[in-house]
């Protein structure tokens, strides 16, 4: 596979992640109601449906919070991850470590 | 002068149309198709062409055969329309730019789905593709992006122009 072939491969899951609205600028802009559920626009502050106050937080906000996430471009990583998969920014280190195989 | 320049495409007469842009148009019917392409050749400045089938194989191939300069494909939005949304575009167009690299693409996007600009301005910033339009497009944007497509063809042009010099 090439240079081209990856980048552009990369590019599209992006957008497809976007589009399909799992990606982090899609979830900035919603928020989460707590009484039925439906995704708001981030800038409204009670439910289109229900009209019960929506929280402060973004749905990205409490993803990040349960997520290590690339300071770049947003998306979730695994703990162990140095570079993120998606844009190649080097990650920075975690609390994380690794278990050490202890000798039996 | 000499007899020995070369011949620069004639800016009117019956040698201009070889300079004009090839502007391929692929809609979400074959009617609306036809309909884009005849808006085209009555707006001028390019020549138009129909790409009746949407699949993507088709308009690779019919893009890379007629060597299309730009290319205008409509999405469809619609609930249960997988192939025509905007990353199905995107993969057309990774295509057709990896086949014709001066290729520029635009996407007509329907009006009332604010969820999809996202997708949309991703694909601009990573250069999937080179710009979108929601709602009808107007005759305004379409000669604006047909400027774009002419200053590329000749930017294009003079890169193949310095290489074929520098080659011994």
């Amino acid at each position: 596979m090439t240079e081209y072939d990856l980048r552009t491969r990369r590019a599209l899951r992006q957008v497809t992640l976007l589009e399909f609205g799992f990606g982090p600028e899609t979830m900035r802009r919603c928020k989460l109601c707590p009484e039925c559920g439906r995704a708001n626009p981030a800038q409204d502050t009670h439910c289109t449906d229900c009209g019960a106050v929506l929280p402060e937080k973004t749905l990205y906000d409490f993803y990040l919070s349960r997520h290590r996430c690339c300071p770049g471009c947003g998306v979730a990583v695994t703990d162990y991850a140095v570079y993120c998969p998606e844009c190649g920014t080097r990650l920075p280190k975690t609390g994380v470590t690794r278990r050490k195989e202890t000798a039996v | 002068m000499s007899l020995f320049r070369k011949r620069e495409p004639p800016a009117s007469g019956p040698g201009a149309e070889q300079a004009l842009p090839r502007a391929a148009a692929c809609f979400t019917t074959p009617a609306m198709t036809r309909r884009a392409a005849d808006w085209l050749g009555n707006l001028g400045g390019c020549r138009p062409l129909g790409i009746l089938s949407d699949d993507y194989d088709d308009v690779v191939w019919q893009c890379t055969a007629e060597r299309a300069d730009l290319l205008l494909l409509e999405l469809d939005f619609s609930n249960g329309v997988e192939d025509k949304d905007v990353s199905s575009r995107c993969d057309i167009a990774v295509e057709v730019r990896r086949k014709l690299p001066n290729c520029r693409v635009y996407l007509v996007c329907e009006d009332g789905h604010p969820e999809k600009l996202a997708a949309l301005d991703k694909a601009v910033e990573l250069k999937l593709i080179d710009g979108y339009c929601i709602g009808d497009l107007s005759a305004q944007q379409m000669r604006i992006w047909l400027e774009e497509t002419a200053e590329s063809m000749k930017a294009a042009k003079r890169r193949s122009s310095k290489l074929g010099k520098e080659e011994p």
